[in-house]
């Protein structure tokens, strides 16, 4: 049921109805959290957080992408917390554009990104280059070339 | 009387002949002296006092005790072994409330052969038992269960029917652990039942381990491994012709095509898996099934489609 309410959540997002997807998310969450831990939170929160952010409440979304990858950091699963840094990535993209487009970057060359994490990343480093220009954030970009993405993330959730 | 103490819970007709040798008349006895209950459903009990009265009698009796408590583990195993197929097909909602009326009479059983090393009665359970506490979502009592016999296997010296019996046993405690998010716990479980059903060339159990590890690792981003894992799964199951695990191997590839960005070949393949399991009739996975074609519907902008498949998802767990 759980997995069934997230999904359908992720349905209704697509579908533009975000508040209708969150609603759902809440669902899938109050059902996991009785019997589950691990990944069906950590992804529910993240599509959670992507409907937050959708709705425009930037505040909660950070705080819920944060969460996330908490849980994601815990079952050390790379796609999760990838998944959450290009999240976090929008985010930043407008106050930070040069850390946002490092996130990107990382996000863009590993192995373990989704194809759709990576198709919102390089949507989002495309808006990020014309807006700062590709110069500016260069030096960014080929800082975060060497870090990984677990250094990362323990930066990040410090 | 005193044999019919051994029940835990109650007990059925069929099994008060086979395990305490009660027959109708001597059972119709009892209930008309009160000494033993029968509800409407035909299900018999004992008063806790009088059954514990009667077992302080059975266990006078040494041998005849032991044989009555052989007699009951061997009987409740059976019965498990014979639920497998109807937990993973249409009937599965009634085969699940069937083991659940029954099981604290499956557990002593199931205690009873571990204690006393049934281990080749106790084989042909594990995957029902497995799959029972999948189904029925009891995972933390799952996992404390399957980990008695794993632990009881790991300190006897073990021959090729006790590996196979101690892989097939840590597939299943492994799924458990999948399911409550713990995957480390999970895969170290997949990886040492692979390694042990390999050393006896079990193939025909070694489809359930491949297939669940490559499910694991895709959820870890190990994409080309998992596919390797699951490809050599399903080779295993389709020798088999287990049409489930067949499922269960082609909707996985699909998933893991879909999560690296084939869409379309994912999608066909989810949805040849789905068909299979709808062939099948296991509404537990037909459900997950719908869950995780979701992802790659709206990918595809089959939104109307992707709703759609969430209604019947939620109407099969309601």
């Amino acid at each position: 049921m759980g997995t069934a309410q997230r999904y359908l959540g992720l349905a209704m997002l697509a579908d533009g109805q975000y508040d209708d997807a969150r609603d759902c998310f809440q669902k899938s969450l109050e059902v996991f959290g009785e019997y589950f831990e691990g990944w069906d939170i950590s992804i529910t929160l993240a599509y959670l957080a992507n409907a937050t952010l959708l709705s425009g409440d930037g505040v909660e979304a950070k705080a819920i992408y944060l969460d996330s990858m908490r849980h994601a950091r815990q079952i050390n699963s790379a796609p999760l917390m990838l998944m959450n840094l290009a999240g976090l990535a929008q985010l930043e993209s407008r106050l930070s554009p040069d850390l946002a487009a490092g996130w990107l970057t990382l996000v863009l060359s590993h192995p373990a990104a989704t194809r759709e994490t990576k198709d919102r990343a390089r949507q989002l480093l495309s808006e990020v280059e014309k807006r700062s220009g590709v110069e500016q954030i260069g030096v960014s970009r080929k800082k975060m070339s060497i870090q990984t993405l677990e250094e990362l993330v323990e930066t990040i959730l410090e | 009387m005193s044999r019919l103490s051994i029940f835990h819970g109650g007990f059925d007709r069929s099994a008060a002949e086979k395990v305490a040798g009660a027959n109708l008349p001597r059972l119709s006895s009892l209930v008309s002296k009160s000494l033993v209950r029968r509800d409407e459903s035909g299900h018999y009990s004992l008063h806790e006092v009088i059954r514990q009265y009667a077992y302080s009698h059975l266990e006078e009796n040494e041998a005849c005790c032991r044989q009555a408590c052989d007699r009951h583990s061997a009987y409740y195993l059976n019965f498990a072994a014979e639920y497998e197929s109807k937990l993973k097909s249409a009937p599965q909602q009634i085969a699940m409330h069937e083991m659940t009326a029954e099981l604290d009479n499956l557990r002593a059983a199931w205690d009873w052969g571990i204690k006393n090393k049934k281990f080749d009665l106790l084989a042909g359970s594990v995957r029902a038992f497995g799959w029972y506490y999948e189904v029925s979502g009891m995972i933390r009592d799952g996992i404390e269960q399957l980990g008695l016999l794993v632990s009881a296997l790991n300190k006897q010296v073990r021959d090729k029917q006790s590996n196979k019996t101690l892989g097939t046993c840590l597939v299943q405690q492994g799924l458990l652990f999948f399911r409550s998010g713990q995957f480390a716990r999970a895969q170290e479980l997949y990886d040492q039942s692979i390694f042990i059903l390999r050393s006896v060339d079990a193939q025909s159990l070694l489809a359930d381990a491949l297939i669940f590890s490559g499910t694991l690792k895709h959820l870890s981003g190990d994409y080309l491994e998992a596919k390797a894992l699951i490809e050599e799964g399903l080779t295993y199951a389709r020798a088999m012709k287990d049409d489930w695990f067949i499922a269960y191997g082609i909707y996985n590839l699909g998933h893991v095509d879909s999560l690296m960005g084939d869409y379309q070949k994912g999608y066909e393949q989810m949805r040849e898996g789905l068909a299979l399991w709808r062939k099948v009739g296991d509404p537990h996975s037909i459900s997950l099934g719908l869950n995780f074609l979701v992802d790659t519907q709206i990918a595809l902008k089959r939104y109307e489609e992707a709703k759609a498949s969430m209604r019947e998802s939620i109407a099969l767990c309601e």
